[in-house]
């Protein structure tokens, strides 16, 4: 099931919504917050079923083994060799399993390539949520391991944890440290409510008005033969994938963040106008910012961060993008655009950053920007050839013009530069009134009207997955 | 062995269980698709049929021949015969659900069209065989479904 679909919204969120909210131990917090995570959970495994009802075997199993391996890492806390073996095997049971299900046939397949071998390819369908599910539970296994949270009694709250349906498929990745006081007391008010309709309402009008309508034009221009295809429309068809890209995830995560209001908590933030950033390492920090924090905390740091000098620094920024890129698909086009922002990263950090930080602040985000474009050819083409075909084409390898440039310009020119400037965060500190009040109607007036043009694009279009669906 | 260690043993076979009928439904089959496709119509009767080329594969089903690795289809040049083979090995990359998908409805279309005036065709169209298996699609609206379903299981 998705967020932008009318059985969500019409027939699973209300009815989740009024059992969550039904007072029935009102004076026993405890139990009520009990009855809430049970709803929440039961909800979760139903969201999740909808469209993989047998991959919910496969993520319950994952549940109760770390649930077991981490309060038998506990009970063993006297033995620190045991507790070790025990946590080593937790961390290889969640990369095995990860492993197994998004990376075998891509393993195998690039083993049958580079040795001419036959060995059959298992062709299983991607457990929806995996890469995401399974870094949230290295998350809780870690920090109990290293001490930073308390291990977790109760397997509901844990499977709450894990399971909570306004994150489980696209993230934001919250880690368990953010999230395990909130599993045994959270605020709930009107206002924490509100400010998650808003949310919602946001996310969802970034999805179904921003990009779904700009994601049409990209995936016209994409299915352009690209021997044929002019640089200008090219260069147009990619900055289309850009908006496209940054308005599909972000509107997920809003939906995420307001949902999880809704029920009472608070994820972290996962995007900061990451298309306004003025160098590489910024819009790392402004993008997909769940993910660069548990590489960083998970992974850099625990590898020696820059703490073990420069050749290591570098290996270790390198290991970290590789598995970044990695950790959005088993492709090598994905091996690449990972490799792609980790040089980078090591040419700002090492050779160009401080001429960079010279230079206007214009100059800067125009040249982060070229520079993420560029990556997001690596990122949506579907091989590494295509993504070579189609940057031949943006750089004149097919001319400058071809017979479409000017269709495709002026029929999209005007919801392109709206969508551009949005996302530039032009509108970020639109004067809307000085009344607070006003304002505050305003902007519910508006975001009901959002909401109301969602509701009838949902009508009429067809079955639009989220990008970030398929990692 | 305290009790934590025997639940996680467990859970780990049972994961090992659930993996290993997963790949078993899932294993992609080396068959020639020319060997599956002769297989099948050795098991039921084709007479009135022919093999057809990839225009006509691609009028049929709106794909094009070369997004799969092997597309053998076999139909009557009869419009009022609805008899019917189809076996496709998808490979890579291929549209096979798309595909599967288009079978289905068209086969559903069809249904529709015949059950008012042809209750013959529309007896055959009613129990067509239609499914993806071993990285193969295979599509078959003849006299014997079930012979001809058994012989694409054989000879995957």
């Amino acid at each position: 099931m998705i967020f932008s679909s009318a059985a969500f919204l019409f027939a699973f969120l209300p009815p989740v919504l009024a059992l969550y909210y039904l007072p029935l131990f009102r004076n026993r917090p405890q139990t009520e917050i009990f009855k809430k995570n049970l709803v929440l959970c039961i909800a979760s495994l139903i969201f999740y079923a909808w469209g993989e009802p047998i991959y919910v075997i496969l993520m319950l199993l994952s549940i109760y083994f770390n649930f077991t391996i981490v309060r038998d890492m506990e009970h063993e806390r006297r033995s620190p060799r045991r507790r070790k073996r025990l946590f080593i095997a937790a961390i290889l049971f969640n990369i095995l399993v990860l492993g197994f299900f998004k990376y075998f046939g891509f393993l195998v397949g690039t083993v049958n390539s580079v040795f001419s071998l036959h060995l059959p390819v298992v062709k299983l369908a991607l457990p929806i949520g995996i890469s995401f599910y399974t870094f949230q539970i290295l998350s809780y296994v870690i920090d109990v391991y290293s001490g930073k949270c308390h291990v977790q009694k109760s397997l509901l709250n844990f499977a709450t944890y894990v399971t909570m349906f306004p994150q489980l498929i696209a993230g934001p990745i919250v880690q368990y440290g953010d999230i395990e006081m909130q599993l045994r007391a959270r605020r709930m008010n009107r206002r924490k409510f509100t400010a998650g309709i808003l949310f919602f309402a946001r996310g969802l009008g970034k999805k179904v008005i921003f990009a779904n309508t700009i994601g049409a034009v990209y995936t016209e221009i994409a299915a352009l033969d690209p021997d044929n295809l002019g640089a200008v429309t090219a260069w147009f068809g990619i900055l289309c994938y850009t908006l496209q890209i940054y308005f599909d995830f972000s509107g997920y995560s809003d939906m995420a963040i307001g949902l999880g209001k809704m029920f009472g908590f608070d994820f972290v933030q996962n995007f900061n106008f990451p298309y306004a950033a003025t160098s590489i390492k910024d819009f790392w920090k402004r993008w997909h910012i769940s993910l660069s924090t548990w590489f960083r905390d998970y992974v850099y740091i625990p590898l020696g961060g820059n703490r073990k000098g420069t050749p290591r620094t570098i290996l270790n920024i390198l290991i970290v993008w590789t598995l970044t890129g990695l950790w959005h698909g088993a492709a090598w086009n994905f091996v690449a655009w990972g490799a792609y922002y980790g040089l980078l990263l090591l040419g700002e950090k090492y050779i160009y950053g401080k001429a960079l930080e010279k230079l206007p602040v214009i100059v800067r985000r125009i040249i982060t920007l070229f520079i993420v474009v560029i990556g997001w050819v690596f990122f949506s083409a579907e091989s590494f050839p295509a993504a070579a075909q189609y940057l031949g084409a943006m750089f004149g390898g097919a001319g400058i013009f071809d017979g479409m440039t000017r269709y495709y310009l002026t029929a999209n020119l005007l919801p392109f530069t709206l969508m551009s400037c949005s996302a530039l965060g032009m509108f970020r500190s639109f004067p809307i009134s000085k009344n607070k009040d006003l304002r505050l109607v305003l902007q519910a007036l508006g975001y009901a009207v959002v909401f109301a043009i969602s509701v009838v694009c949902l009508v009429s279009d067809s079955f639009n997955p989220f990008l970030y669906f398929r990692f | 062995m305290n009790s934590y260690r025997i639940k996680e043993i467990i859970c780990v076979v049972v994961l090992l269980v659930f993996i290993i009928v997963l790949v078993g439904q899932n294993r992609q089959s080396n068959a020639d698709a020319k060997d599956v496709f002769k297989s099948v119509v050795a098991a039921v009767d084709t007479d009135g049929l022919k093999v057809c080329k990839a225009e006509k594969f691609k009028e049929q089903f709106g794909f094009e021949k070369s997004d799969f690795e092997g597309v053998y289809y076999m139909a009557s040049d009869s419009i009022m015969d609805v008899r019917e083979i189809l076996v496709v090995r998808c490979g890579d990359n291929a549209p096979a659900d798309a595909l599967l998908d288009k079978v289905q409805s068209r086969a559903d279309d069809k249904y529709g069209l015949f059950k008012q005036y042809d209750p013959t065709a529309s007896a055959l169209l009613k129990k067509y065989v239609a499914e993806k298996k071993g990285g193969f699609v295979f599509f078959a609206v003849c006299d014997d479904v079930a012979a001809a379903k058994r012989a694409f299981h054989k000879a995957l």
